[in-house]
């Protein structure tokens, strides 16, 4: 019994070495005080896919108006695949980094969707940790809501 | 004999099933959607519309298409030239670009001057009949009526291709350039880039 643990507990020790040493996380500092003063917009999701969800967070969802005259929204998400159970699930399914596609729909007025050519999907990609900011334009000054999709990206993997 | 025909013939059925199984039919999809098809040797439908979508929600939120000599703002849609090794229509790019632009409300588009498909002839075509007999001259559309350009929306593409081993990588640039045409200086530029990698199998 013993003559078997050994070459098994080394085995196992190399695999989790192994493992974590594969880790390719991003790390992120900001200053502590914010001299910014964002206009936050308050959010409600509908998520249909519990693995999606789980692995990306909203951080914060701010609007602005641009030059030009129209509705700018941002969202700032993170990565939450970090660790080490989860990089190495993902790095045994081949979803590290992590590939989403996203796109904005807007609204006008009359609560008709506006169809552009910004209603296209994008394609994101996150390394495991990772902050980004996905920005929305509106087509124009009459837009003032918006639908924000994200969706985990099949052809990446 | 029988006893081979019911071994072969399971079989047989499973790999019939199976291979009609790879087959695929006709099918909608969602131009540039998941179920797209992406390759690394050509601008894929869904990069089109990811390039015409930011480049119109980066100018429409510029405020570049504001003109402050009192002016309407008329954009001409220019040439977008194509510095890559294979085939662009740009018709793909502007056509999108036109419309985000006419829908902004932040300027209007002209088809009297122009690149390619963006020009139509007819504005010019209609006012040569201006001495045709055939035509009651009450209803030719004179000369000197046709709203000229103040703005030129142009650009070009730029692809890199590099190899490493069974590696494949294309990288992709757009470069689009608004000028005003009054001043001759670029009032909005806008670089959309993006990479594709593919490995080829061993065997």
């Amino acid at each position: 019994m013993k003559k078997h643990f050994l070459p098994a507990a080394a085995a196992a020790l190399a695999l989790v070495l192994g493992a974590s040493g594969c880790q390719d996380t991003v790390n992120t500092m900001e200053n502590r005080d914010l001299a910014m003063n964002p206009d936050s917009v308050d959010t409600r999701a509908f998520s249909t896919d519990s693995f999606c969800r789980d692995r990306l967070a909203l951080i914060s969802m701010r609007r602005s108006t641009t030059p030009g005259g129209v509705m700018m929204v941002q969202a700032q998400i993170r990565s939450e695949r970090y660790g080490f159970w989860s990089e190495m699930w993902s790095g045994m399914t081949g979803t590290n980094p992590y590939h989403v596609l996203y796109r904005f729909d807007w609204m006008d007025q009359n609560g008709m969707a506006v169809s552009t050519a910004a209603n296209a999907w994008q394609p994101l990609i996150f390394a495991p940790g990772e902050v980004k900011f996905i920005q929305g334009v509106a087509p124009n000054s009459r837009c003032k809501d918006f639908i924000l999709s994200v969706r985990e990206d099949p052809s990446a993997r | 004999m029988i006893k081979r025909v019911l071994t072969i013939l399971p079989a047989a059925v499973i790999a019939v099933l199976a291979l009609s199984g790879c087959a695929a039919g006709a099918h909608y999809i969602e131009p540039g959607g998941p179920d797209a098809l992406v390759t690394v040797s050509a601008v894929d439908p869904g990069e089109w519309r990811r390039v015409a979508g930011q480049a119109a929600q980066s100018l429409v939120a510029s405020g570049a298409l504001k003109r402050t000599d009192g002016m309407e703002p008329v954009v001409m849609i220019g040439r977008v030239r194509n510095y890559t090794l294979i085939h662009l229509e740009m018709g793909l790019l502007t056509n999108q670009l036109r419309q985000a632009i006419l829908k902004s409300g932040q300027a209007r588009v002209s088809s009297a001057v122009g690149y390619g498909g963006n020009l139509d002839r007819a504005v010019r075509r209609v006012r040569d009949n201006e001495n045709d007999d055939l035509f009651n001259q009450a209803t030719v559309l004179k000369r000197g009526t046709v709203v000229a350009p103040n703005f030129s929306l142009a650009g070009m593409v730029i692809q890199q291709n590099t190899v490493s081993g069974r590696t494949e990588e294309s990288y992709y640039m757009f470069h689009l350039t608004l000028t005003d045409l009054r001043t001759g200086i670029a009032v909005w530029e806008k670089n959309i880039d993006f990479a594709k990698q593919a490995t080829r199998p061993l065997l």
